[in-house]
């Protein structure tokens, strides 16, 4: 079962590495063409054309990540079977970018610039993901150590050892692997945050173009992004108790910068309702898409309790 | 013009002192010298003090909460001086109760009035009026100012109760609720121009 597993993620480097290289071409690619068709109104089509190469490659590298996901289940030998979520480690910023290539596409349809825009930054993410968080080059590293680390445990047949190695593992399983609250509240903010990116496009081009179409588009994607976060934000609520009982994570910079960006979007949302506050409304567009990037940031830049999570 | 506009222009101000203090608290947090703090004295300190920081905004945040909506229940010069008087008995049970308990009756009377603006705003009062038009965009409002409101009170005056969880997921339903209903059934994109 432990080789089944070892073949299993050298299998999803395999297949998921070259797709990633290829991907990352295709940002250069998309990052150029986007440039180009702001700056001269030409080359839509290609645009359009590399936009859905870009989400068909991303979406067969999630494909590849599905199947690794199951292989885990089958062949990790545990108390019991791991059902690890999608977006966990070096797959979180992978599954933003899947998002935000089928966000960018959506966004062509209503405006040209704004898809352009989103492009550009989905271009940026993808070239991120593949330097920084690449989930093909090392497949789940802290949960492969945790993996490997339990097989080592049985390996001594060392009774207490391997009790307090399964126990230490099993802390881990229940509230953050198998936990049910990982397969809602993770997506639902990615996708949020998939949303709200198309909302920052729009706010750059009104603030720029001051044309209240923009405004609309902007409207648009932040009405999902709003009521995503609102309710992602919410469901790590109960999960946070439970999980976090007797911890320190009150004022947490995670939790901290949550209610920053979330009581920021209230604030567009709610400068909306006036359009002479038009101008206030995209700078606050903008400043809460800054504040989203600054809140992802927070788990790495500002370890707390969530940090711990990763 | 309008107070209304006036109104948003506090709420957003409002909101984003709240941002601005995240920001505080996240620096504090993080440039702490001393080791594994968050296990001593040196955490709960910086618990109640970042809370002694949230106080003041949350209560305006409520106060102006209060005088958004039902501005047309009570005529305007009775709404400001009945929230002028809620101000100062939060104020002087600051000193006579504390922060929580203070915050908890603020919160208990900010829970009625939103219970009474949804019940108004169910039955298609005019008393209440809203910046957006439409039935369904007001009900949703109504929905979602209610959660947030019985979100707070919640967190402040039941965080030990056994009914935190329950009245929990009845705020957070409320408040999904409220957005979904409020945004999607909004068709005007400006309604005062």
């Amino acid at each position: 079962m432990y080789q089944d597993y070892i073949s299993a993620r050298e299998m999803a480097g395999v297949i998921g590495q070259p797709l990633m290289t290829y991907a990352s071409v295709i940002s250069l690619m998309l990052a150029a063409v986007s440039v180009y068709y702001l700056a001269s109104g030409k080359w839509f089509g290609l645009l359009a054309r590399l936009l859905k190469v870009q989400a068909a490659l991303l979406a067969l590298g999630f494909l590849v990540l599905v199947w690794f996901h199951v292989q885990i289940y089958n062949y990790v030998d545990f108390i019991e079977r791991l059902a690890v979520p999608l977006w966990i480690e070096n797959e979180k910023l992978y599954f933003w970018a899947l998002l935000l290539s089928f966000f960018a596409l959506h966004s062509c349809r209503k405006d040209s610039k704004v898809g352009a825009s989103a492009a550009i930054v989905l271009a940026v993410l993808s070239t991120i993901v593949y330097l920084y968080s690449n989930p093909f080059l090392e497949p789940l590293p802290k949960l492969h150590s945790e993996i490997i680390g339990w097989y080592s445990a049985l390996g001594t047949g060392d009774q207490m050892f391997i009790q307090q190695a399964g126990g230490q593992f099993y802390g881990r399983v229940v509230y953050y692997y198998n936990s049910e609250y990982m397969w809602l509240h993770p997506p639902m903010l990615f996708i949020a945050y998939a949303s709200l990116a198309i909302t920052f496009a729009a706010c750059v081009f009104m603030l720029v173009g001051r044309e209240m179409r923009f405004d609309e588009i902007a409207y648009g994607y932040a009405k999902i992004g709003y009521l995503l976060l609102t309710a992602g934000m919410l469901l790590g609520y109960p999960w946070a108790v439970a999980a976090w009982s007797g911890t320190s994570w009150w004022w947490d910079p995670k939790i901290n910068g949550s209610i920053m960006m979330w009581v920021l979007y209230s604030a567009y949302l709610h400068t909306r309702i006036y359009d002479r506050l038009w101008r206030l409304s995209a700078v606050l567009g903008i400043v809460c898409f800054l504040a989203l990037v600054f809140t992802y940031l927070l788990t790495y830049i500002a370890p707390g309790i969530h940090s711990v999570a990763q | 013009m309008k107070w209304d506009y006036y109104l948003i222009l506090i709420t957003a101000a409002l909101l984003a002192a709240i941002g601005a203090l995240c920001v505080y608290a996240t620096v504090i947090y993080t440039y702490s010298s001393t080791p594994l703090w968050t296990m001593g004295l040196e955490y709960k300190r910086y618990v109640d003090e970042m809370n002694r920081y949230a106080y003041l905004p949350v209560v305006l945040l409520l106060i102006v909460l209060g005088l958004c909506i039902p501005k047309r229940v009570v005529p305007r010069v009775l709404l400001f001086r009945f929230s002028a008087g809620i101000l100062v008995a939060t104020l002087l049970l600051v000193m006579a109760a504390g922060l929580e308990t203070s915050l908890a009756f603020l919160l208990g009377i900010a829970l009625a009035l939103q219970a009474c603006v949804l019940f108004l705003t169910l039955r298609k009062s005019r008393l209440v009026v809203f910046e957006r038009r439409g039935h369904t965009v007001q009900v949703g409002s109504s929905l979602l100012h209610l959660g947030i409101v019985l979100f707070i009170l919640d967190f402040v005056a039941l965080r030990e109760s056994g009914m935190h969880i329950g009245i929990f997921w009845v705020s957070a339903l409320l408040m999904t609720g409220g957005i979904a209903i409020s945004m999607f059934g909004d068709k005007n994109q400006y309604p005062f121009k």
